[in-house]
């Protein structure tokens, strides 16, 4: 078979396949999808700062021990980044709920300018 | 000429700093001096790349400017009297990152944005793909020079037989990041394995992007591969090429590639590959691949049973694999680079 020739056939062969009961497997699971345009519930859960401490680590080749260092670092210094985060959080979230609610105006702005009486209707 | 390359970040196995490493190589050969810095550098990198802190360029240096990400930083090199050149990249788009690495997914979605003004701020551009040069002149830029990526394929030892023993063996070999799109290669790979060949292997080379990211493929393949697939990292180039040598087929569904090595590594290797064609692919696999955009995976597993079992099939794309590899010579992106760095002094 030549190249130019081998996705039709594929595609035949996966049609054909199919007809004969293949490829039925659920595959489902983790599916890696692009955020084109995160919505308002997304925002707002990243609002929400939750580092992951498993991914405090050394790449160094004998990083061990320093991971360990930095661990220890980041236990006792919870209390700190406890409070880091919570204010950090707070204005994220906040940030957020106004955006939310500035949407929400630009929503009604717009929804009663279309509308009977509105700008676009009344008299001229 | 002294040429002082700037990088945003430099690791061991990321292709920029593999690349300016491969830069430094060829401006010895020529004569030239300079160093080699980035704003963030991996500690694995010992010290062949220095902090940003310490360059310190005399006002006939040339800098050269590696864009592939947004640092903080590399803007204020811009403000600097030398020449620049502005090479990129390519800076992935932010979209594929915001779920899984929101801090990388900052620095892309900046840098993006800021291509523009670097390109305002620079005196030449260059771009190692004509796929990137198109974004280069989006941002601006009326002048692009293409400077292929210099790679050696010796680097990676000689090819191995047209039909390597054992049992199928797909690879892909790219850093686990999202917009590669290894959980695609996995469940395809599962469904080429489950009605095609049972004892297939699936290899996969590259560092996670986070761990967590690593360990939710990990759980991909032990649920719908289980036992046959293997993730690896930090390979040594003797080991990689290993890799190459025993696989019967490459797959590599990334949905970005501002030039993709290891598509061209695995034409020099005489490997059939299966790829998206996203971004620069086309152009870096040219017609030695089997390009496939359909999101039925399906379509792609019979894709990987042909270039597996089909000879004639395997025999052709190998035969336009070299073709299209010997066109990708070191000794033609030097040339370019050195013709686009020598332009910056006339």
């Amino acid at each position: 078979m030549r190249p130019q020739e081998a996705l039709a056939a594929a595609r035949e062969r996966a049609a054909a396949a199919r007809a004969r009961g293949a490829y039925a497997d659920d595959l489902e699971r983790f599916r890696v999808a692009p955020a084109q345009s995160p919505g308002l519930e997304q925002l707002l859960e990243w609002a929400v700062i939750e580092p992951d401490a498993d991914e405090l680590r050394s790449t160094r080749r004998l990083g061990a021990p320093i991971t360990l260092v930095k661990r220890t670092l980041y236990r006792a210094l919870r209390q700190y980044n406890a409070q880091v985060l919570s204010q950090q959080t707070r204005f994220n979230l906040v940030v957020a709920m106004h955006v939310a609610q500035l949407s929400d105006r630009v929503t009604r702005l717009e929804e009663r300018s279309a509308g009977p009486g509105g700008p676009d209707h009344g008299p001229r | 000429m002294i040429v002082h390359q700037v990088l945003s970040g430099a690791g061991p196995y990321d292709a920029v700093t593999t690349e300016a490493l491969e830069f430094r190589r060829c401006f010895t050969d020529w004569g030239w001096g300079g160093s080699d810095v980035a704003a963030s550098i991996d500690p694995r990198m010992g010290h062949r790349v220095g902090g940003l802190g310490t360059l310190a360029p005399a006002p006939d240096d040339v800098l050269l400017v590696h864009y592939s990400a947004y640092a903080p930083k590399v803007a204020r090199v811009l403000q600097l009297p030398n020449r620049t050149l502005l090479l990129n990249h390519n800076v992935t788009p932010a979209h594929w990152l915001w779920e899984h690495e929101p801090a990388i997914a900052v620095q892309c979605a900046v840098g993006r944005a800021q291509l523009p003004e670097f390109v305002r701020a620079s005196d030449a551009v260059a771009a190692d793909s004509a796929f990137n040069a198109a974004e280069l002149r989006s941002a601006g830029a009326d002048e692009v020079t293409v400077v292929p990526v210099l790679s050696h394929p010796e680097r990676l030892g000689p090819p191995g037989p047209p039909d390597p023993p054992g049992s199928p063996t797909v690879l892909f070999v790219g850093r686990l990041m999202p917009h590669k799109r290894q959980d695609a290669v996995i469940r395809a790979f599962a469904l080429y394995a489950r009605e095609h060949a049972p004892d297939a292997r699936l290899a996969l080379v590259g560092e996670p992007v986070t761990r967590r990211y690593g360990e939710q493929l990990h759980a991909l393949a032990d649920a719908v591969a289980p036992g046959a697939v293997t993730f690896e990292q930090s390979l040594a180039a003797a080991d990689l090429g290993d890799r190459f040598r025993a696989a019967h087929a490459f797959l590599c569904l990334s949905e970005h590639e501002g030039f993709c090595v290891p598509v061209l590594e695995a034409l020099r290797f005489g490997v059939p590959v299966i790829a998206r064609p996203a971004g620069a692919v086309p152009e870096v696999a040219g017609d030695a691949a089997l390009l496939v955009e359909d999101n039925d995976l399906a379509v792609v597993a019979e894709l990987v049973a042909l270039a597996v079992d089909d000879g004639e099939l395997r025999a052709e794309l190998r035969r336009r694999g070299a073709a299209q590899a010997a066109a990708f010579t070191p000794q033609r992106s030097a040339q370019a680079l050195r013709g686009a760095l020598e332009g910056l002094l006339r």
